[in-house]
């Protein structure tokens, strides 16, 4: 665990960590490495880089991702990973899942449940 | 800069991670090894310097994490390790119960994922029937060649006094090939029990 890194959030990051790759197939392929690079840059979704080959060897058993190897123009060639069909309905239905859950905790966060008022009351 | 200390660092990694990922299947490992060899390639172009190759390494992470998360995606919850020490103990003693529970160890020791092909051979082969089997071939190796005396008397518990039939030398020999073949056994079922790796199950 790094240093500074709190149990909820790792396992916010863990729950969350794989809609973040699939976001990042949504538009276009990339290779192992672009993919550990960009989610280590943007917000720390990755503490350990090599975690993500785990992830994303999972992600290709459960069909949501699929591969090719393409020639590079420096070295060996490298393994792409593309977004599946199913790969975009798992992410479309998590966009929608987060957006209520952020949306949720935003609100509860800056306002607490000031504005709450009971659905139906009880006596 | 020094590309032999590179190097070092590099290989002394993917060596660590393939110590690691003792417990992963062996298909899938070799993979990741290569999927990590190739990340490292990657992170170290051309002309990347001892410094970057540590940074390189230290942003992949410690390699039981790697493994670690490769054990949780892949959904088979690490194994306790507790049927790798239940075949430690058949392939010491599992002779005993009518020689079936070496076998078993045997299929046990071979089925597990924790194990090398060399740990396999040494713990079917180091000694067949483990304890059972160093017994047989004690008596086997005794009986026939040796004389035994009976002593005793009124009030005396007879004593038994053999002595193999054997030069000297032979006895000797005899004597010390008797005791590696029962420590033989032992100091397999420690190697194998110290080589049970069980996978760390951290985030």
């Amino acid at each position: 665990m790094a240093p500074g890194d709190s149990g909820v959030l790792s396992q916010l990051r863990r729950g969350v960590v794989e809609y973040c790759v699939l976001a990042l197939l949504r538009d276009e392929e990339r290779y192992g490495f672009e993919l550990a690079q960009m989610l280590t840059d943007l917000g720390g979704l990755v503490t350990s880089e090599g975690t993500i080959y785990p992830l994303l060897a999972r992600l290709r058993r459960d069909g949501e991702v699929e591969t090719t190897w393409r020639e590079s123009s420096s070295g060996p060639p490298r393994r792409y990973y593309r977004l599946t069909d199913a790969g975009r309905l798992a992410l479309d239905e998590f966009t929608l899942e987060w957006k209520r859950f952020r949306d949720g905790v935003d609100q509860l966060i800056s306002k607490g449940a000031a504005k709450w008022t009971p659905a139906r009351k009880t006596s | 800069m020094d590309a032999g200390a590179q190097d070092k660092l590099i290989s002394d990694y993917l060596a660590d991670l393939r110590r690691a990922a003792r417990g992963v299947p062996r298909r899938r490992r070799r993979e990741l090894l290569s999927e990590i060899e190739e990340h490292i390639r990657e992170a170290t172009g051309e002309g990347a310097g001892e410094v970057d190759t540590r940074n390189a390494l230290e942003r992949l992470g410690d390699p039981d994490r790697i493994v670690a998360a490769e054990l949780e995606r892949q959904g088979t919850a690490a194994s306790s390790g507790a049927l790798e020490w239940a075949a430690v103990v058949l392939l010491l003693v599992g002779g005993f119960l009518a020689g079936i529970g070496w076998i078993v160890g045997v299929v046990m020791l071979w089925s597990s994922r924790f194990w090398t092909l060399r740990d396999k051979l040494i713990g079917t082969f180091l000694v067949p029937g483990g304890l059972f089997g160093a017994l047989i071939f004690l008596s086997s190796r005794v009986s026939g060649s040796q004389i035994c005396t009976s002593g005793g008397g009124p009030g005396r518990a007879t004593v038994t006094r053999c002595t193999p039939h054997h030069a000297p030398l032979v006895s000797v020999i005899l004597v010390g090939v008797a005791i590696i073949v029962v420590i033989a056994p032992i100091f397999t079922a420690f190697y194998l029990g110290r080589r049970i790796r069980r996978p760390v199950a951290t985030a």
